[in-house]
């Protein structure tokens, strides 16, 4: 477990960056880490996914398939990995704060 | 059909050989022994079933003679567990020129018919042994 600090919040995360306390998300956490993920600035486009992310994981405590992100954001495969380079599962939802997508590689 | 020969390389490589042709397996960053020097197993099989949808549709363009030179795939995927695998996978086609749409839902027939989503729809008896 380590912290991230940033604007002078503390977050705790795990080994691959993934917040351990949903109830502390801001956005402030997404640009936070959106550095590590090769993101250089958060577009609009960005917090489209960002929010998408989050209300669908409240809904239903799970991440949409991708091709559910990519119809309701409007996005091609394509354009959405542009957005996120490490891939919607390490790179959006690590920012928007859901839990860590788990199994194989 | 040829045999597909795997070799373990050390760490999480293993090279792949098929009818003479070569490609590596390996796993990403963060992986432990990782070496970061090919496609995951799981990115493998995605990239099978793009290619195989791929080869389906240029034949299916070329004879209807349809505009395909220099169209391209993207594949995506997601995780799913208990146990785990590859819970759905997304591909976008993209075309050089917009098609109506009465050609696209053909195209989407066409990439449904191909072996490897033949296979996923049908999943094949796999045995294994320990020699």
């Amino acid at each position: 477990m380590s912290t991230v600090e940033f604007k002078g919040k503390t977050y705790e995360v795990d080994e691959d960056g993934f917040l351990q306390e949903p109830e502390k998300w801001g956005p402030e956490f997404a640009e936070a880490l959106a550095g590590s993920e090769g993101i250089q600035e958060l577009t609009e486009a960005h917090w489209k996914v960002i929010r998408f992310l989050r209300d669908y994981y409240q809904q239903f405590q799970v991440a949409p398939m991708i091709r559910k992100l990519s119809k309701e954001t409007g996005m091609s495969l394509k354009e959405i990995y542009q957005l996120f380079p490490t891939g919607p599962a390490k790179g959006a939802c690590k920012l928007a704060g859901l839990a860590k997508p788990t199994g194989c590689v | 059909m040829s045999l597909v020969s795997v070799k373990h390389e050390g760490g999480c490589v293993f090279s792949v050989e098929a009818r003479g042709y070569r490609m590596v397996a390996d796993t990403p960053p963060g992986w432990p022994e990782c070496s970061n020097k090919g496609p995951t197993p799981p990115e493998m099989l995605v990239a099978s079933l793009a290619t195989c949808v791929g080869i389906y549709l240029a034949r299916y363009m070329r004879e209807a003679k349809l505009p395909y030179e220099g169209f391209t795939i993207d594949a995506a995927y997601s995780k799913a567990e208990n146990p785990d695998r590859i819970g759905s996978i997304a591909i976008d086609v993209n075309l050089p020129e917009e098609l109506p749409e009465a050609r696209k839902k053909a195209l989407i027939r066409v990439a449904e018919h191909c072996t490897v989503h033949n296979t996923l729809r049908q999943p094949p008896e796999v045995s294994i042994e320990i020699k």
